[in-house]
């Protein structure tokens, strides 16, 4: 008997815990946004989420990185509403998107300036793209070559989920590639610590993740004459070789408050925290 | 009666928990199989497992796995060297020299090691061993096969240690006894009777470390550099590697279903379920022996 007592209590303890629960999340009614993607993104993301949730309490964004690859493959799987990332859609996803009959629009909501990075204490501080390329490609292994000091250079790289990955890839290896010995790391931070530690690193992050204290930005040139630092103005003027796109992908039918979110990246404020993030705002 | 019913009820319902986890191994193991089966005809099994290459992203891709398995192993027994006499040592003095203040501090600070997660083994790896290694032998770069290997003896040493420990102490008093009256002193006694006598028991513990070594993940992602090579010359630790699940954790996120690259990691995947569920095997073996004598 005494059992019994004790199992039916136990019972209404659940059944009253369970209804108290369900009444606090029915009452109210909060919207959820999940975004994932990029790297290079998740800072930006981060901060617009967090300067948009205290403008609207009533929406719950929950941001996260893992690469623009796993951003749109999960935004494919239908397990976030928006894919950051930091280079277009490959066919491949797009193949993928049409078979399930996503409507999906990339919105650019930066412009970046992907920067070559050494370390500090490294004497060099221009390349050319040529140069970069081969260094990557393996043909420059030391310093020496490049009118440094006599030490081998250390190649650091992203992973393949990265699309700082791919866009490095394309302006500069153009199909090259990137020698099997380099290594490689899973986030623009990770890089940038690698190569504070090593006097000898060199490696490419998005502009934002630049911390002068830490790392030093190399300027690039095209042409072999003409050299420039990664800025917003070189990047906008196109001069500066290595820019590109930052995206968030939507859904075209999203829910409302999905696109309102996407409205404030857009407005001015949302330009605003590019610009404080470091990014640049696209011109309109 | 009516009490013996009830009896078989909850036995019965006791076996279907217990069958549950063997339905459960049964289950993945079926799913890795199906995932990674088209890796055989669209790859081909001997250029996935022996081809160099692994370049998933390059056009066209390569999915050679070599590089993979070889830094697996190379990080393994560079574990198992630092970390089996280690432990050994270790489970010697805890079981037949430490008293028993001793031992009660011993026992749970080598066991607080092994409930610390790998994250922040890595961290303290990335951080701490990664620029003393690339100072010490003078190297380009400190994240190599050795400093992966060093940090996941630390890691292996409670596994090694316990289970060791457990089979000096399942060797029957009388064989000290024995050996103390011939004359042998204490030293000799652990080192050529309880030793041997428990030698069973000690390889099953080390075969449990290699597993615990060739699964982790977090630590070797994060100091070992994650290039995909076979060191020159092979057995050049100084060099920096790139795992099997670092590579599992590092590229799965992001593959599109069902390509070349989703069923290639799942190949991977099989065969390192492969690996550790013979390794298991063998520890099972082992330990299985030493319960005869």
């Amino acid at each position: 008997m005494k059992k019994k007592k004790k199992l039916l209590s136990a019972v209404c303890l659940i059944v009253s815990l369970s209804i108290f629960f369900s009444g606090c999340t029915g009452g109210q009614q909060t919207k959820t946004i999940a975004i994932r993607g990029s790297d290079t993104v998740l800072p930006l993301a981060q901060s617009l989420s967090e300067k948009y949730m205290q403008k609207e309490t009533s929406i719950d964004i929950s941001v996260s990185g893992g690469g623009s690859g796993v951003g749109i493959a999960s935004f494919i799987g239908g397990e976030c509403d928006i894919a950051d990332a930091s280079r277009d859609i490959k066919d491949k996803e797009k193949i993928k998107l049409e078979e399930k009959g996503i409507k999906y629009e990339p919105v650019p909501i930066a412009i970046d300036a992907m920067a070559i990075v050494v370390n500090k204490n490294n004497p060099l501080t221009k390349l050319t793209v040529k140069q970069v390329k081969d260094i990557y490609s393996g043909e420059i292994k030391n310093w020496k070559e490049l009118g440094g000091q006599d030490l081998e250079i250390v190649l650091y790289e992203r992973e393949s989920s990265s699309g700082t990955f791919e866009v490095f890839k394309k302006l500069i290896m153009e199909g090259t590639d990137v020698v099997a010995t380099s290594l490689s790391k899973p986030s623009n931070g990770a890089i940038v610590s690698a190569i504070e530690q090593n006097p000898q690193a060199i490696g490419y992050v998005g502009l934002a993740y630049v911390d002068a204290e830490k790392v030093k930005p190399l300027d690039i040139s095209k042409d072999g004459t003409n050299y420039y630092t990664p800025t917003e103005e070189n990047a906008l003027s196109k001069n500066y070789a290595l820019w590109r796109y930052l995206y968030m992908i939507t859904k075209e039918d999203a829910p409302e408050h999905v696109k309102s979110f996407i409205n404030f990246v857009k407005s001015e404020e949302g330009k605003a925290i590019v610009k404080s993030i470091g990014y640049i705002a696209p011109q309109a | 009666m009516d009490k013996q019913k009830k009896e078989k009820h909850i036995e019965h319902l006791i076996k279907v928990f217990a069958f549950s986890s063997i339905i459960i191994v049964f289950l993945i193991f079926l799913f890795l199989f199906i995932e990674a089966g088209p890796t055989l005809t669209r790859i081909g099994l001997q250029d996935f497992l022996f081809s160099k290459s692994w370049r998933p992203t390059s056009s066209p891709e390569r999915f050679g796995i070599i590089s993979l398995i070889f830094g697996t192993i190379m990080v393994t027994i560079g574990a198992i060297m630092f970390a089996v006499p280690l432990s050994l040592f270790c489970a010697i003095y805890i079981s037949e020299f430490a008293g028993e203040n001793t031992k009660s501090i011993i026992k749970p600070t080598i066991e607080v090691l092994a409930g610390i997660p790998s994250v922040v083994y890595g961290f303290f790896g990335l951080v701490i061993i990664v620029p003393i290694v690339k100072a010490t032998f003078v190297i380009s770069t400190g994240e190599t096969a050795l400093t992966g290997a060093f940090l996941l003896a630390i890691m292996a040493l409670p596994t090694i240690t316990t289970v060791a420990e457990d089979a000096l102490n399942s060797v029957p008093k009388h064989y000290r006894e024995a050996a103390l009256a011939l004359g042998a002193t204490e030293v000799e006694t652990a080192f050529t009777v309880v030793l041997p006598a428990a030698s069973s028991g000690i390889a099953a513990a080390v075969i449990l470390g290699i597993g615990r070594a060739i699964g982790e993940t977090m630590t070797v992602l994060m100091v070992t550099g994650g290039s995909a090579i076979i060191p020159s010359p092979f057995y050049n630790v100084l060099s920096p590697v790139r795992t099997m699940t670092a590579t599992l954790a590092a590229e799965m996120g992001e593959t599109v279903v069902g390509s070349s690259h989703y069923t290639a990691l799942f190949g991977v995947g099989v065969v390192l379920f492969v690996i550790t569920f013979v390794v298991n095997m063998i520890a099972t073996y082992f330990a299985k022996t030493m319960r005869c004598d």
